[in-house]
């Protein structure tokens, strides 16, 4: 089995009788209220899912990620994993303290402060985003955060309820699960959307030559337009269930929020699903891009900074579908023209899923076009909650 | 670079001071085992209390992932 990044899974998540008196003792720490996104994330950060991280980043280890792209510690790390709060809700908190974490009034873990530091919005989204143009939605995501972070260690005593828990597992599960099944090499698929005839095609194409699939959609907030997370699962249901074999791939969530970091969100994509146990993971075109802010293949080239990642990355080009062909192709595998080929693109999709156009229809399953047409509203829509 | 150099992953620190040292983006057969072997003591020694593994296997089955 592949080892955990930074060595070790972290696990600061507390069970039975530790539970309860965890849950006692933060009735009397001063309480911040957070969202349901930075709840989930305390849960990522006290099962394992972002080891060697065990908690929100201190002032140090943010100014490694976001100038070095490592942790001080040396390990690979791209994406800054901090904790915002306002000034006005630390006041009688230092260094050295501890804070009570609530969602919805309801306290759920305990943060052992190790330093309070001001947030410098231009210096965090620049070094991350690669741009400060407000109509990147992880830029305006980081105007509206709180002035202040704070770094310190987690300590989970109850994760919020989560509507998709019964696709939730976390990293020691799935460890135990690949071992059982007998993978000893595993692929990992991020998504953020519906699957068609292209996604398959990559997904089968690199589970010729592993053991096993992990699907791990991105289950959070996203952007306006986007499928709504029970639309993806159902949809992935579906296609599981007719076209894959049953001991050959598992569908699981992560539950966090998309940042449409694009190369740096990739590695850090890649480390979460080494953390699952996945020694593979597939980097597709534009991997966690948003309109034109990075080049298609940035996601692919960033990697080549990283020898020391620990799980190997799997680059594809884009695909689509060749009519000549017959079948779904990408730029290495078929030598015809652009006239030839139908492109996955949205309004194809939308196409495809009105059942309006026949070659459209040919691009996704009819099983999962009928899982998607189940909902009326499969969308994420503009000003809903959450919506970035 | 001698015949036998191949290349395995190194935490960052240890490689760039592997690759500094060897002027060379590989790393000699033997330094890497030697390395692979100090990692391996390391993670021995760092690893964490059993999981309780009857409880993951009881909800996995649960949920419908193990038969
Ligand atoms: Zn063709």
């Amino acid at each position: 089995m592949i080892a955990p990044h930074g060595g070790r899974l972290v696990n600061r998540a507390l069970d039975g009788d530790a539970r309860e008196e965890a849950a006692a003792r933060a009735e009397a720490l001063p309480t911040l209220e957070v969202s349901l996104e930075v709840a989930y994330d305390v849960g990522n950060l006290a099962t394992g899912v972002f080891s060697p991280l065990d908690g929100f980043m201190t002032r140090e280890a943010l100014d490694h990620v976001l100038h070095r792209r490592r942790l001080p510690g040396d390990q690979a790390w791209t994406i800054p994993i901090v904790l915002d709060a306002p000034a006005a809700a630390l006041r009688r908190v230092g260094p050295g303290g501890a804070l009570a974490l609530a969602c919805a009034g309801r306290r759920f873990a305990t943060l052992e402060v190790t330093d309070v530091h001001a947030l410098d919005r231009q210096t965090f989204a620049a070094a991350t985003f690669g741009t400060t143009d407000p109509s990147h939605p992880g830029v305006r995501r980081v105007a509206m955060m709180h002035e202040m972070l704070v770094g310190g260690r987690v300590t989970l005593f109850a994760l919020p309820p989560d509507p998709y828990e019964r696709y939730h597992l976390s990293p020691a599960e799935t460890r135990v699960l690949f071992r059982l099944r007998g993978w000893r090499t595993v692929v990992g698929f991020q998504t953020r959307n519906v699957p068609h005839l292209g996604h398959e095609y990559v997904q089968k194409t690199a589970l010729t030559f592993a053991d096993g699939l992990f699907i791990n959609p991105v289950i959070g907030p996203k952007k306006a337009g986007d499928f709504k997370d029970e639309v993806i699962l159902e949809a992935y249901q579906a296609l599981m269930r007719h076209y894959f074999l049953r001991d050959r791939a598992v569908l699981g969530v992560f539950r966090t929020e998309m940042r449409y970091a694009g190369p740096r969100e990739a590695v850090f994509h890649a480390i979460v699903r080494k953390n699952f146990g996945c020694t593979h993971f597939i980097v597709g075109r534009d991997h966690a891009g948003v309109g034109g802010f990075y080049g298609p293949y940035d996601a692919h080239a960033i990697f080549e900074e990283f020898p020391d990642l620990g799980i190997v990355p799997l680059f594809f080009t884009a695909f689509f579908y060749c009519t000549r062909c017959g079948s779904v192709e990408n730029e290495k595998t078929c030598p015809h023209d652009a006239a030839d080929r139908i492109d996955f693109s949205g309004t194809r999709l939308r196409q495809a899923l009105e059942g309006a156009d026949p070659i459209s229809a040919r691009l996704v399953r009819p099983e999962v076009a009928e899982a998607i047409a189940r909902f009326p509203d499969p969308l994420v829509a503009a000003g809903a909650p959450g919506a970035r | 670079m001698p015949d036998d150099a191949i290349m395995i992953p190194l935490p960052g620190a240890l490689y760039r001071r592997v690759e500094a040292a060897a002027g060379a983006d590989e790393v000699p057969a033997y330094v890497a085992r030697a390395v692979r072997e100090a990692l391996a003591r390391d993670e021995a020694a760092a690893a964490p209390g059993a999981v309780d593994e009857a409880q993951i296997v009881e909800r996995l089955r649960r949920l419908g992932y193990l038969d």
